[in-house]
């Protein structure tokens, strides 16, 4: 099943890679990644992706792992 | 998260370097002693750790550092910080680093980079130690800006020790901490705005959880070590006391409850006890207080706990829910969370029965081995009795890992919390000795017995040098079966006594070998020595090492053979 997952996150160069990391990790394709500086507060970026996961549970799992990172301000399932 | 210190005693207007600057700020964190080994990249840290007089602990090896921080954090409860140099010495560390995330271990190493110009281009020993240590630490980062240095190890320091704990690396490039600074005094702030740690647990799920012990007829709490790192192992006695709970440890977890409590089934998992496994298989309720539901401990998941409701406290909310369908998640420190839940649980369902079934069990089948006097061969599992008669239950133990570590498990009986010191997740070999070496300098005054493999010790047995030099009153007991025992009994379980490379035609001599480190040597080849063997070891002021020549062929039982659920031990 297709899930969107959207994260706000610091803006470093690294933030991308850990949650890239973790994607690999899972075994999971991203079907589309787009990352953005946030205009409306400094230093924090959104980034949004759209990834196939086989059950719910699964991206429940993902979500908190991503959450764990530390430069993830917050993240969801928009789905 | 923003959190705010006023620095004291420190210069107030003077020039130094980044290396200073990092020194100093390692000082704030109250750190007493630095494990490293220096190299190129950190001759700045080096220098400045010369100028200020640090305790500087010089390991043989950067893996032995490492693990000489994980052991004296797990005794202290203090973080443990490891300085490397850039390239090698920052990949000979990641072995530990992994251990340290996987145990939750606070951590915080600082290694050396490259200078920033030749940062990308393949520069004399430029590794991506970011890129290499991020799956591998709860946090890493590289220093770009001088500037940045006091609020990153700060910031550091915070995340590795608060939460659920674990390593934080800082990598410094040489460019930084060689370079000028005017030094002022000034507060640092953290600005951590995605890192969060987890307060008092929500009252609701508070008040599900005990009634849901109330209402309990067959309760079993799992303990992990989520209890010693959250200081509750009090808290966690009057509890399953209050509320007549009997308690299954996890590895890690032995410490945090007594052995000889009338309410102790033992260890769970794959060479647990049959008491322990048959409660996890037979409760209507499991309390799983910090434990992570490794697979070493469920075995079979399909299997574990199928009567059971699932409550699960832990403050990592990653961890609820990961292994094991959760009825009831509490997300909190484990001493906080006790708290509440002794402030709300009322008087609970009689549960006599099932503790007197839970006794039976125990008593009908302990842990026991061959023990025949007159056999020649030594049974490894008596030479840790002994060990534990003469030792006590004050002694702090290390282990490695493989055969003698389940069997020291199993048959240590520890009473008190933080002195079982043990590579639970990662399973690293070359781990037991070095963290000796960390818990003695934690604990100078006590008794640090080291227990390995003849297998193991020759991954990291050039710390024998550290012993010396600093005169470690360590006891380094090998149970030399001359085999990778763990490795050679699943040969023989499983691969139908193909001992493949698990039985090494070559050991050196471990005695001879510690008297060229310095070190007093031991033998121990017949049943007569041990007494006295181990007794004057203990009484020794000196380190010693023993080479203990046991069985060969013995293996760790009872066992759970992989794939079967707790209830299909065999060996019981
Ligand atoms: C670094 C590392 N390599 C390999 C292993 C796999 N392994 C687990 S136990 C074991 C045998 C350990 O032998 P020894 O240290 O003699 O202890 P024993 O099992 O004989 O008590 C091996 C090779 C491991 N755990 N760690
Ligand atoms: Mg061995």
């Amino acid at each position: 099943m297709k899930r969107t997952i959207i994260a706000i996150v610091s803006s470093n160069p690294s933030v991308l890679g850990r949650i890239a990391t973790l994607m690999s990790r899972w075994n999971l394709d991203i079907d589309c990644l787009t990352m953005q500086k946030l205009g409306t507060k400094e230093g924090t970026s959104d980034i949004s992706m759209l990834i196939n996961v086989e059950e719910a549970h699964q991206t429940e799992q993902l979500v908190k792992q991503i959450d764990k990172l530390v430069d993830v301000i917050s993240v969801a399932d928009m789905t | 998260m923003t959190l705010t210190t006023k620095t004291e005693d420190e210069p107030k207007f003077t020039w130094g370097t980044g290396a200073d600057v990092l020194v100093q700020s390692i000082l704030r964190e109250g750190t007493e002693v630095i494990f490293g080994y220096p190299g190129g990249a950190v001759l700045p840290i080096y220098d400045a750790l010369y100028r200020k007089k640090v305790r500087h602990v010089l390991a043989r090896h950067e893996q032995g550092a490492i693990h000489a921080a994980e052991g004296y954090s797990r005794v202290s409860g203090k973080p443990g910080v490891v300085i490397a140099t850039s390239g090698p010495g920052a990949t000979n560390i990641v072995t530990g680093l992994m251990d340290a995330c996987i145990d939750s271990l606070p951590i915080v190493v600082f290694t050396g980079q490259v200078a920033r110009p030749v940062i990308n281009t393949d520069a004399f020993q430029e590794a991506d130690v970011i890129g290499i240590t991020a799956p591998a630490t709860k946090h890493n980062f590289q220093v770009r800006d001088l500037r940045d240095l006091s609020r990153i190890v700060k910031e550091a320091f915070y995340i590795a020790t608060s939460g659920r704990p674990g390593p934080v690396l800082v990598d410094l490039p040489k460019d930084v901490s060689a370079e000028q600074i005017e030094w002022r005094s000034e507060k640092v702030e953290i600005h951590l705005p995605g890192y969060h740690v987890p307060g008092p647990a929500n009252e609701k799920q508070i008040h599900r959880l005990a009634g849901a012990i109330e209402r309990a007829r067959r309760p079993v709490l799992l303990a992990g070590a989520g209890v010693l790192h959250a200081k509750a192992c009090d808290r966690l006695r009057l509890f399953a006391q209050n509320h007549q709970l009997p308690v299954v440890n996890t590895l890690l977890g032995l410490g945090s409850f007594p052995t000889s409590h009338p309410l102790f089934l033992g260890m769970g998992g794959m060479h647990g006890t049959y008491a322990a496994n048959m409660a996890l298989s037979e409760c209507d309720l499991l309390i799983n207080i910090g434990s992570r539901f490794d697979d070493r401990l469920t075995c079979n998941l399909s299997k574990f706990a199928t009567e059971a409701e699932i409550a699960h406290v832990d403050i990592d909310p990653a961890e609820i829910g990961k292994n094991v369908p959760t009825k009831y998640p509490v997300m909190g420190d484990a001493g906080v969370v006790l708290e509440q839940l002794e402030r709300t649980t009322g008087s609970c369902k009689e549960r006599q029965e099932w503790l007197r079934h839970l006794h039976t069990y125990a008593q009908q089948h302990p842990l026991h081995y061959e023990n025949r006097p007159e056999d020649s061969t030594i049974p490894p599992q008596y030479v840790i009795e002994r060990i534990r008669h003469y030792a006590g239950s004050d002694a702090i133990v290390t282990t490695d890992v493989g055969q003698h570590q389940m069997w020291t498990a199993q048959h240590y009986q520890f009473e008190h919390p933080y002195h079982w010191v043990s590579s639970g997740g990662l399973g690293t070999m070359g781990f037991g000795f070095p963290a000796a070496i960390g818990a003695q300098i934690a604990e100078p005054e006590k008794t640090v017995v080291a227990i390995v493999g003849d297998g193991g010790f020759q991954m990291t047995l050039e710390e024998l040098a550290v012993v010396t030099e600093l005169h470690l009153p360590i006891k380094i007991i090998i149970l030399n079966n001359n085999a990778l025992g763990m490795v050679r009994q699943w040969q023989e379980a499983f691969y139908e006594k193909r001992y493949a490379h698990s039985i090494p035609s070559f050991q050196p001599d471990f005695v001879r070998l510690a008297e060229s480190y310095g070190v007093t040597g031991w033998r121990i080849t017949e049943r007569d020595q041990i007494d006295s063997v181990l007794e004057s070891a203990v009484k020794n002021p000196d380190p010693v090492l023993i080479d203990c020549r046991v069985k060969q062929m013995e293996n760790v039982f009872p066992m759970v053979a992989p794939g079967k659920g707790l209830k299909e031990m065999i060996g019981v």
